[in-house]
């Protein structure tokens, strides 16, 4: 390393075309920082552009005769949100989503991190083998395992049942959950276990006071993982809910699709919205912790 | 540490049950019916491998495995190579980085089919958003039927789901390199490193744990690809942008052959578990190494 | 931190109670629970299904009618994890195609004995009976056509609708010399490729053709080489650029392009009709798709959107009393109203809408046959014909002998088993 800072310095008493950026003058720096912050948030717009014209278009009223996806409407229809909000039943398709996500993600992480911890610190063949098991689950195609597995929802009497779809889902989640807190575990120290083995707090106790809030950053990542997994999913509700009044969230959206897929964009992107802020206000909340999460699970790998 | 085989055995309890019972078991059953000729709930008669070597010679077998894989390939690489970049972008950038992080992250949570007939209409080839902005640009002449081009179907396709999954990829990566200790960074400052020499020597091998998360889960995951393709472009134009999932949806869900369908997912779990296996392998390797 | 969890584990508590008391279908007296399952009747395919549900719940207080709308592409996954366990509704929605499926699945219940069969149409026994057995209520004959934007042919000079193929092929070169948009034949996902190769077929094949493909009597090669071959005379013509078309999706961009004027012909079904009879400034006809030069252009329908009832329905009389019920005159008028669909049933007229006058006097006499692939007993027939049209679509200089071989190839016959 320092043989290339050398290289550099050897060649700087010549006239370089180049400076460093440590020498030049701080005024330049900040403006540099600045232009580049403001081409990033640029480039992040650029990106968004899609969801912008969603947005837009979710606006306009049905009558508009505008073409261009960015063209302003001529006001700002929110009935259209409004009609959509009916039509989807959203407090109850959106209760029912968020119910089955909050229930799948709390099972996915008790189960998960239990299970966790104990592969993290009871290293023996076969909880390396029970790992490796898990792991295997990540590269399962759904459509395998969909009809036995509505076979036995039916056989446990759970179909047309919120349950059936909050079991399968955190059955399907669980490998990631696993794979992660096992590499996080791994890379915190046992000292805090240990001590609190030491006060006399049984496995559970430890687990229960020392561990889980010791993993709370990983918690808040599986978490939305999970969110993002279970709130848009479409095919486990489809085959396991019938009622409307078992509707999610996702469903709805979809029942504005005819046949080809063709839609109204008074009718579809309003729906998208409406489906999509739940799960963008969480993320939000938990911004913060997501990043703690990542950066602990990520450590040492 | 204070684990007993039968302590630890306790606490897999719950999440080998809840695993073992609605995941291991059905595929068991989806796998076993792989070995039949199930039309739905008739046949069933085992058959061996005959489903297997029948689709070692099919044509649209083989077709939807080219894709598959290419659509990993480009996926993984240009996903990763963006999210190093813009993360590497946003490292110093500590004012607009939480913005930035929170709204990269917005496609993500939108549900795939809508992704889908959005992007459909971005690239319409009859002023659609990406054609018009190519002519507003006068670079008009680069125009195409983006979906309906057996060339460039793949590629736009395979470029909506990377604007999908660029912001968490991204953020597995800033968070990579948040935790590049401060003081390697700043030796490296001082000693004069910029640029492609920096990341060369001192980013790269210490992205090595991000890396190995990212590139697996990029991997797993667009080895899956089915509804983009399938609201896209249908697979189409002529079998261009056909996948392995989407081969199962069809076979299994429409034409009703469960028992050819669950082989042709077992040749998509084979092929996953494999490629996963040898990812993980390599760069696990390169983890400790570094 | 402990309060976080106990929360969590509440709601895991709370849901158990809540989702456990909710399951139960009707009480032992009263009325009882009938399921029907279609896609039609809700979200933007209502087809007048709502106004029906409502007067068949009227006249049968006896049962309370459940019907659910499922969106098309999730019907086939819907309704085969049900049938596999046992627990696909009392009614469901059909075509042909999943008529064969589900009948080989032994999942449909004989109707033969119903009143409504003996005032079937003979002619569309095929799309309701196997093996001499009645498993189907037809409740459209849906016929597909080409819609014809009548002022921009007169903005062209054209005072008529074609009635050849030569006169199409001259009128796209005149509709063209005057830049204006001659046929818009949006084929991503091939449902375009298919029609155009149908309407063809309808005009260049005989009608007996499919009738004797699952026996070995018939095949593609060499019957369908005249098909091929005027497709590729209009993709190379100049008029319709094959690659464009590719990009371009039949069911959103093609009626929206239409309905909006910008086109002069497209071809769809007559379900789309009372759409774009909804801008009140377009002026057009549906005609039948001039694929000869005889001057008689035949043109297909397609006979879908039946009802079939489930062999192990739970309530088994009310299935058959819906289907009743929709197979009276008014009733059975209403849906094919709503879908401007010719009728299925000996003693119902069908509607007679002014645009759609050109394909009803067809479809009266005698000129149209029913879809071909409709027809043959392999349920994938269509994907296949789609990919193989759409191979012509990416290179319309491709051997027509190659595309027929392919298609007798993906296209096996098909015994019913």
């Amino acid at each position: 390393m320092s043989t290339v800072a050398s290289a550099k310095e050897a060649r700087k008493p010549k006239s370089t075309p180049r400076l460093e950026n440590r020498q030049r003058p701080i005024w330049l720096r900040r403006v540099r920082h600045r232009l580049s912050g403001v081409l990033l948030i640029a480039f992040t717009l650029f990106m968004l552009l899609p969801i912008l014209m969603i947005v837009n278009l979710s606006l306009r009223p049905a009558t508009d005769r505008a073409t261009g996806a960015l063209d302003p409407p001529s006001h700002l229809a929110w009935s259209n949100y409004v009609d959509v909000f009916h039509q989807m039943n959203y407090l109850s398709s959106a209760g029912n989503t968020l119910l089955i996500t909050a229930a799948s993600a709390t099972l996915v992480v008790l189960t998960g991190s239990s299970s966790a911890w104990a592969i993290a610190r009871h290293t023996r063949g076969w909880t390396t083998w029970a790992y490796r098991l898990f792991l295997s689950g990540l590269t399962i195609p759904v459509f395998v395992l969909l009809t036995p597995l509505f076979v036995l929802m039916r056989d446990l009497n759970l179909l047309d049942n919120l349950l059936s779809v909050i079991l399968a889902n955190s059955a399907l989640n669980l490998p990631l959950a696993v794979v992660f807190y096992s590499s996080f575990l791994r890379s915190v120290p046992t000292e805090l276990e240990d001590a609190a083995a030491v006060d006399g707090c049984g496995l559970f106790g430890t687990y229960w006071h020392i561990v889980l809030p010791l993993l709370a950053p990983a918690t808040a990542t599986v978490t939305i993982f999970i969110s993002l997994a279970t709130w848009n999913d479409l095919i486990l509700p489809l085959v396991f809910l019938s009622s409307p009044e078992k509707t999610t969230v996702i469903l709805s959206v979809y029942d504005f699709l005819g046949i080809g897929g063709r839609f109204q964009t008074a009718q579809l992107f309003p729906a998208v919205v409406l489906a999509s802020l739940p799960l963008f206000i969480l993320f939000l909340v938990l911004q913060r912790h997501i990043v703690a999460g990542i950066t602990a699970g990520m450590g040492k790998g | 540490m204070r684990f007993t085989n039968r302590s630890a055995i306790l606490f897999m309890l719950p999440a080998a049950a809840l695993f073992g019972l609605f995941v291991v078991y059905p595929t068991m059953r989806g796998l076993a019916m792989s070995l039949t000729d199930a039309q739905g709930v008739v046949g069933g008669n085992f058959v061996g491998p005959a489903n297997y070597v029948r689709l070692l010679h099919d044509v649209d077998f083989a077709n939807a495995l080219r894709n598959t894989l290419l659509f990993a390939a480009v996926i993984v690489i240009v996903q990763n190579a963006l999210g190093i970049a813009i993360a590497s972008w946003m490292r110093n950038q500590n004012g607009v980085r939480k913005l930035v992080r929170s709204t990269l992250l917005l496609p993500t949570m939108m549900a795939f089919v809508v992704v889908g007939y959005v992007w459909s209409f971005v690239y319409s080839p009859l002023g659609g958003p990406i054609n018009s902005l190519l002519t507003f640009v006068h670079l008009g002449s680069l125009q195409q039927v983006w979906l309906g081009d057996t060339k460039t179907a793949l590629l736009a396709i395979a470029a909506t789901s990377i604007w999908m999954y660029l912001g968490y990829t991204t953020t597995i990566y800033l968070a990579g390199y948040l935790s590049i200790p401060s003081d390697v960074s700043e030796a490296a400052t001082i000693d004069g490193a910029t640029g492609w020499a920096r990341f060369r020597y001192i980013d790269w091998p210490l992205l090595a744990p991000a890396l190995t998360v990212s590139i697996t889960l990029s991997s797993i995951g667009s080895l899956r690809i089915f509804e983009l393709p399938f609201v896209m472009s249908g697979g189409g134009p002529a079998g261009a942008t056909d996948t392995l999932s989407y081969l199962v949806y069809r076979i299994s869900f429409n034409a009703f052959n469960f028992g050819y369908g669950t082989a042709i997912a077992t040749g998509l779990l084979i092929v996953t578990a494999v490629l996963a296996a040898v990812v993980t392998t390599l760069l696990r390797r390169r983890e400790v190494s570094a | 931190m402990h309060r976080r969890w106990t929360l969590s584990f509440a709601v895991l508590m709370a849901v158990s109670a809540i989702t456990s008391c909710s399951s139960g279908s009707g009480s032992p007296s009263g009325p009882t629970v009938l399921t029907v399952a279609a896609w039609k009747g809700g979200g933007n395919e209502i087809a007048g299904m709502d106004q029906l549900n409502l007067a068949f719940q009227q006249a049968h207080p006896e049962y309370k009618l459940e019907y659910k709308y499922i969106n098309n592409a999730a019907f086939d996954t819907y309704i085969a994890t049900r049938l596999a366990a046992g627990e696909a509704p009392d009614v469901f929605m059909a075509d042909r195609y999943k008529m064969l499926k589900w009948y080989q699945q032994g999942s449909l219940a004989d109707l033969s004995d119903q009143p409504w069969v003996s005032r079937l149409i003979p002619n569309l026994k095929i799309f309701n009976s196997i093996k001499g057995k009645t498993y189907q209520l037809n409740s459209e004959n849906a016929a597909l056509g080409m819609y014809v934007n009548l002022d921009l042919l007169k903005q062209a000079g054209i005072d008529h609708a074609p009635a050849t193929w030569t006169e199409l092929l001259a009128d796209l070169n005149t509709l063209k010399a005057k830049s204006i948009n001659g046929l818009f034949l949006p084929n991503k996902g091939g449902w375009s490729g298919i029609t155009l190769s149908m309407m063809l077929a309808a005009n260049l094949v005989d009608k007996d053709w499919a009738g004797k493909y699952d026996s070995g009597q018939s095949a593609f090669n060499p019957t369908w080489s005249p098909v091929i071959e005027k497709i590729k005379q209009l993709l190379t013509s100049g008029t319709v650029d094959p690659k464009l078309m590719l990009g371009l999706g039949p069911w959103d961009d093609g009626p929206a392009q239409f309905k909006a004027g910008k086109w002069a012909f497209l071809l769809q079904g007559a379900w789309e009709l009372s759409d774009f009879a909804k801008n009140a400034t377009l002026n057009f006809s549906l005609n039948a798709f001039p694929g000869n030069d005889s001057g008689t252009p035949k043109t297909f329908t397609f006979v879908g959107a039946g009802w079939v009832v489930n062999s192990h329905a739970k309530n088994s009389p009310g299935a058959k009393a819906y289907l009743n019920f929709l197979s009276q005159p008014t009733n059975a008028a209403v849906f094919l109203q709503a879908e401007t669909a010719f009728s299925t049933l000996v003693d119902v007229e069908s509607p007679a809408v002014p645009q759609a006058q050109p394909v009803l006097a067809t479809f009266k006499s005698g000129n149209t046959v029913p879809s071909a692939m409709e027809q043959l007993n392999f349920t994938d027939d269509e994907t296949q014909l789609g990919n193989a049209i759409q191979t012509i679509f990416v290179n319309p200089s491709v051997s027509t002998a190659s595309v027929l071989q392919t298609l007798d190839s993906q296209i096996p016959k098909t015994p019913i088993g």
